[in-house]
């Protein structure tokens, strides 16, 4: 079946099998930021935005996204120009293998697009749904709170 | 178990309910109905052919009425978090309820009436409901009304026909002096849950006028502790009477075989976990909190 949405604000037109989930269709589109993690929506490695909210894309019927937008961390910034967060990120070492920081990123964004001032505590729970192996979580919040900075900075 | 794909031949995003009950009778039980489809998770039914997603059928909503709270079945357990409709009503147990399942991601896909018919045992919506006496609204060929005592007699996916689904869950009138707790434990924030509580209470001058109180995660259904309601009905709302009816409340409660943990430990939790809801519950009834 075809599958038109938007995938990082452009419209993309995709053919897919009617029972795949999301994370598999853009993986196969080249979206590989958004990675493949326990496949049951406990890790969130596969973390995308749609229509601005987190989502697990391993448990998203593809077919649901028809007419909606995905975001995906290709979508924050490229190597010249980064997004705060990614600077962020960068920044306070919060990245050790890489493999949880894509959904880390996009949960984040979610977060400050909604709450530009977060405490520790909205911060957490933002990320309740985000698991890391490497960092031990500290340097990430730290990102987290250096990226609402720059974006409010950004805003004046 | 992890399913990579679906074996279906057929996605279907129907706009209406009618449209998604038609296709649901037109399939003789090939298709299936679903909300935020995460349960797919854990299985998947038998035959399937195709899915009904529900999610544009106009069932997202929270409206305040009259006659009570209408919850859509489709709508986001998010929702329940951020609605103001929700945010006062009976002590705020929704949005308190609702920061209990799952994470923030799964949040956004789980939907009140998925949580609500697809009974796991540690699920919170269920004991939540049924202490709330909720009444469910089901779409098929008639719209039909259950009550929350009737729905949770049995797997309430077992009261619907093929061609039926779960339309709307009614909640009663916000009143003064009726105000729940809800209250999980677990492991971690957002795992599943061991034990949990829904404890709503209605008061009068500091009497316990009717009181309802839930347990979730130690049977494959919630169970109400009536024992224990009894004990509370028609007494003040001290200390010590919510003391007697958390320890005496569970003493005939038969507890489930859990992996994770003995029925003992789980014994040896519950009256502290319905007493500290039955307190919340109680603060909020009498304004202290």
């Amino acid at each position: 079946m075809e599958l038109k949405l938007f995938v990082n604000d452009r419209q993309k037109v995709f053919t897919i099998d009617p029972g795949e989930h999301l994370l598999d269709v853009l993986r196969r589109e080249g979206y590989n930021s958004v990675k493949e993690g326990c496949r049951e929506g406990t890790c969130g490695a596969c973390v995308v935005l749609l229509d601005g909210r987190p989502v697990n894309s391993c448990l998203v019927p593809a077919a649901r996204c028809q007419g909606r937008n995905v975001t995906t961390a290709e979508g924050l910034g490229d190597p010249d120009h980064l997004h705060p967060l990614q600077e962020a990120f960068i920044e306070s070492g919060a990245v050790q293998c890489g493999y949880c920081t894509p959904g880390m990123l996009l949960s984040s964004k979610a977060l400050l697009d909604d709450n530009p001032d977060p405490t520790d505590g909205e911060i957490r729970q933002a990320l309740d749904g985000n698991l890391c192996r490497c960092t031990g979580y500290v340097k990430i919040l730290e990102a987290v709170k250096k990226a609402a900075e720059k974006m409010r900075e950004n805003r004046k | 178990m992890v399913i990579h794909r679906l074996s279906i031949d057929r996605y279907f995003l129907p706009e209406s309910e009618r449209e998604a009950t038609r296709l649901l009778e037109q399939a003789s039980g090939r298709y299936f109905p679903i909300g935020g489809g995460t349960g797919f998770a854990f299985s998947k039914p038998k035959n399937l052919r195709g899915i009904v997603d529900l999610s544009r059928a106009g069932l997202d909503y929270v409206k305040k009425r009259k006659n009570g709270i209408h919850i859509g079945a489709a709508t986001p357990i998010r929702t329940l978090m951020d609605s103001p409709a929700l945010a006062g009503y009976c002590g705020g147990v929704l949005p308190e309820a609702a920061l209990t399942i799952a994470t923030t991601p799964l949040r956004n896909m789980i939907t009140v009436g998925g949580n609500a018919i697809q009974v796991y045992y540690w699920s919170s919506l269920p004991p939540l409901l049924l202490a709330l006496k909720a009444r469910f609204v089901i779409a098929g060929k008639k719209k039909r009304t259950m009550p929350a005592e009737s729905f949770y007699s049995k797997q309430p996916r077992r009261h619907l026909d093929r061609a039926e689904i779960l339309r709307e869950i009614l909640l009663p009138p916000g009143q003064k002096g009726v105000a729940g707790a809800f209250l999980k434990f677990s492991k971690t924030d957002t795992d599943f849950a061991l034990v949990n509580v829904a404890a709503v209470i209605r008061a009068e001058g500091g009497i316990c006028r009717d009181a309802s109180i839930v347990l979730g995660a130690v049977s494959p259904l919630p169970i109400r502790l009536q024992k224990a309601e009894k004990i509370l009905k028609g007494s003040s709302l001290s200390k010590e009477i919510i003391e007697k009816a958390a320890a005496e409340g569970i003493e005939s409660v038969k507890i489930m075989r859990d992996f994770r943990v003995s029925p003992g430990y789980k014994k040896k939790i519950i009256p502290t976990l319905v007493e500290r809801s039955l307190s919340l519950a109680s603060d909020r009834c009498l304004g202290d909190v």
